[in-house]
């Protein structure tokens, strides 16, 4: 069975540490976790106190296969020039700007040019936050990937996320009529 | 500034002191004047801390959630975020917003 990837949140004095890659790397070979199933996530301030070791950092976790996630996007201050040269996988937009999302019956346009900008400098997009089913077909509407939040699933311990549940949560949502047409 | 920030050698230094903290915190090349607030905030991140460091030691306060994340249209789910969550003894459960405030904040 192909396992489910892993995000972790890394703070920015761990990934300023020296070697950081490198100590992430030794962990897959002394676990035997596949890189394809980790994600690290990271946020703007993060990446941007030292750019050109992140750079090269980030390459080298990428090398592996480890999937590079760009926690709270929106929230920072990046330049849309850094962010294009950014090689991160994904950008996770922030809850914040779902909030609104469902209110009106169309999705703001700051979500929609967000996703649309990520998407065009090769990003794929999770938000975070989803929690009603509108949220959910709107996000669906503006092409966003992949989504978080209550409506899916709240965190829990891992013992609660046996398969069952897992498949049973993707059959409910898969059958869900849509709410827009 | 004296007498404003302090009567005494001593306090008047701690409360630069903390100014210092506050201005390195907000980023480079800042002025940052003493405020009691300032002191408040800076007292309650050091309790926090040292309950945080304590709960390190101890292990049984802190435990691991996992929170799944979906392809939108597939519904397939692709990947759980890993969070931790800390039982404080008197506060109860913390997630994101105030107490990890704590460590999200030595971020920036």
């Amino acid at each position: 069975m192909p396992g489910v990837r892993v995000a972790v949140n890394v703070s920015a004095p761990e990934f300023a540490q020296p070697d950081f890659a490198g100590n992430v790397l030794r962990v897959l070979d002394l676990t035997g976790l596949e890189g394809a199933l980790l994600d690290l996530e990271l946020t703007e301030t993060t990446l941007m106190r030292d750019t050109e070791a992140s750079t090269r950092s980030i390459a080298r976790l990428r090398e592996c296969g480890i999937r590079i996630s760009l926690d709270d996007f929106g929230t920072g201050y990046s330049s849309l020039s850094y962010l294009s040269r950014l090689s991160v996988d994904v950008l996770k937009i922030d809850r914040s700007f779902v909030a609104e999302l469902g209110v009106k019956r169309a999705a703001p346009p700051l979500i929609e040019g967000m996703i649309s900008l990520a998407h065009g400098i090769g990003k794929r997009v999770v938000v975070e936050g989803v929690e009603t089913d509108e949220q959910l077909e709107l996000l669906r509407t503006v092409g966003c990937d992949e989504i978080q939040g209550f409506l899916l699933g709240r965190p829990a311990p891992l013992p609660k996320w046996d398969e069952p549940t897992i498949e049973m949560i993707e059959m409910e949502r898969i059958n869900r009529p849509q709410v827009l047409t | 500034m004296y007498s404003r920030d302090g009567k005494h050698v001593s306090e008047l230094r701690c409360n630069a002191d903390t100014a210092m903290y506050a201005a390195k915190c907000g980023g480079k090349d800042r002025v940052q004047l003493f405020s009691t607030t300032m002191r408040d905030i800076f007292l309650e991140h050091l309790e926090l801390e040292t309950e945080l460091r304590r709960a390190l030691d101890r292990g049984n306060q802190l435990s691991l959630a996992y929170q799944p994340i979906f392809k939108a249209f597939t519904g397939r789910q692709t990947t759980f975020e890993a969070l931790i969550r800390w039982r404080h003894p008197v506060l109860g459960i913390s997630r994101r917003p105030s107490l990890f405030r704590l460590p999200k904040r030595r971020e920036s």
